[in-house]
């Protein structure tokens, strides 16, 4: 399934997103990520499945919570894509 | 047991915190150090806590919400972000031992903008005067913890903005009673503890944070753990090691307390009881009350001394009748410094609580007439 990771630089921001996310009645779950993700070791992530995603993206797009990046996953592929 | 030392801790507090605590003890492991659903459970409980501060405290967001031991701690941090060594720092005449010897550890300069208790126009002038020389920071108490004496917080504060010295409040006796709010404030950083006014457990508190913080210890903070740097974003930056998450919940359920009964109410109930001990006390030979006309300039705590008695021997008679208060100095030399009560060996502190009872102060002074008249 496509889907989409909003990197988060903390685990409160992450909660501050999914409380903003939930809002607009989308619900998420916050995910422990490891370096693969994030670079920089533990990190965490909100899960967006890709038919919510322009709705998620505008909600935060305007935020100061907004991601620290956007990551699409599609077939097991992962790459970077802008929010 | 008649408990009237609320302003070291309040001792009796809300069912809700004793069993947020024991809750969290059987149901939540460490926040942040896992994906499963008791380090979930544990997350979820520190991200309530920091909304309902946030909330309850103006801060823009839970980011600024950073938990620490007590208000010691984050006065601690507040200080050693802004304060370099032999920097120059005012300070009001009622600060805390957490302040002044955190400033004399790093030899500052300290500027002490001393004021009579309960005179609010002098405190400001005082500042005034201070701010005009300028200052790395200042640092002011919101209500004494000797005197109750509330400091005006925000015409100190709009001092400070106009000097463009950046200011740390100390909200240990004031958080949960009086209105406090960091953004309208404009204040770098507010201290407080968890364990007084906000009716969470010992070992908790909170460092609200408008301003770029240092570390007081690094450590693991469950983000960024290929970094050897200490993470540069709230409140991670600030937060290294395993929460105090028993702690925490029951602070979680004296904020929602707070927010339930509204520090207004909390603080109209505290100031009728320490009027009517103020009353009170006046009429009992020798004793010399620390009291306001205006009852608005008095938060919390009250002082007394009494006449051919020492502090201590009071409040050690009131113990024996099962009382509790407080005497000495209260870690607060510099407040007895400024009231003129230091050379006497301090005071005898009365202090309330929403939990605290009229009849409570009947019988403390029923007992303290017998005990001065015996």
């Amino acid at each position: 399934m496509d889907r989409y990771l909003f990197t988060a630089r903390s685990v409160t921001h992450a909660q501050q997103m999914t409380r903003l996310l939930e809002q607009d009645g989308i619900y998420v779950k916050v995910r422990r990520v490891g370096s693969g993700v994030t670079k920089d070791g533990c990190g965490y992530t909100l899960e967006i499945p890709a038919r919510q995603y322009a709705r998620a993206a505008e909600r935060l797009r305007t935020q100061e919570n907004r991601p620290v990046k956007v990551l699409f996953v599609s077939g097991g592929k992962t790459r970077e894509v802008a929010l | 047991m008649i408990y009237l030392d609320s302003a070291a801790t309040t001792f009796q507090k809300p069912p809700s915190v004793r069993t947020a605590v024991l809750r969290a003890m059987r149901t939540m492991s460490s926040p942040g150090r896992g994906g499963y659903a008791s380090a979930q459970a544990a997350e979820e409980t520190l991200f309530r806590c920091r909304s309902l501060a946030a909330q309850l405290f103006g801060a823009a967001g839970e980011e600024q919400v950073v938990f620490t031991a007590s208000a010691t701690e984050g006065l601690n941090i507040a200080i050693r972000s802004l304060v370099p060594p032999r920097g120059r720092v005012v300070v009001s005449g009622y600060e805390h031992n957490a302040v002044t010897r955190t400033l004399h550890a790093l030899e500052a300069e300290v500027a002490v903008a001393a004021s009579p208790p309960f005179v609010p126009e002098a405190a400001v002038e005082a500042f005034r005067r201070a701010l005009a020389l300028g200052a790395d920071a200042a640092v002011c108490t919101h209500v004494s913890n000797v005197f109750g004496c509330v400091l005006p917080i925000e015409e100190i504060a709009g001092l400070c903005r106009a000097a463009g010295v950046p200011l740390i409040v100390d909200a240990a006796q004031s958080a949960g009673v009086l209105p406090l709010d960091l953004n309208a404030l404009g204040a770098a950083f507010i201290a407080m503890p968890g364990h007084k006014g906000l009716y969470g457990p010992q070992g908790t508190g909170l460092l609200l944070c408008a301003h770029e913080a240092q570390p007081l210890r690094c450590g693991g903070t469950g983000s960024e753990s290929l970094r050897q740097e200490m993470p540069d974003f709230l409140p991670d930056r600030l937060e290294a090691g395993t929460h105090n998450v028993p702690g925490i919940a029951g602070l979680a359920a004296g904020l929602a307390f707070v927010r339930r009964i509204t520090p207004e109410r909390i603080a109209a109930h505290e100031r009728t009881l320490l009027r009517r001990a103020a009353e009170g006390l006046r009429t009992i030979p020798g004793v010399t009350v620390y009291a306001p006309r205006d009852e608005a300039q008095q938060a919390g705590a009250l002082s007394f001394t009494a006449a051919g008695r020492t502090c201590e021997d009071v409040a050690r008679a009131l113990a024996e009748r099962g009382i509790a208060v407080r005497a000495g100095l209260h870690c607060a030399p510099f407040a007895h410094r400024t009231a003129g009560t230091l050379e006497g060996g301090g005071t005898v502190r009365l202090s309330v609580s929403a939990f605290s009872r009229a009849q409570e102060i009947d019988a403390f002074l029923t007992h303290l007439r017998a005990i001065l008249t015996r």
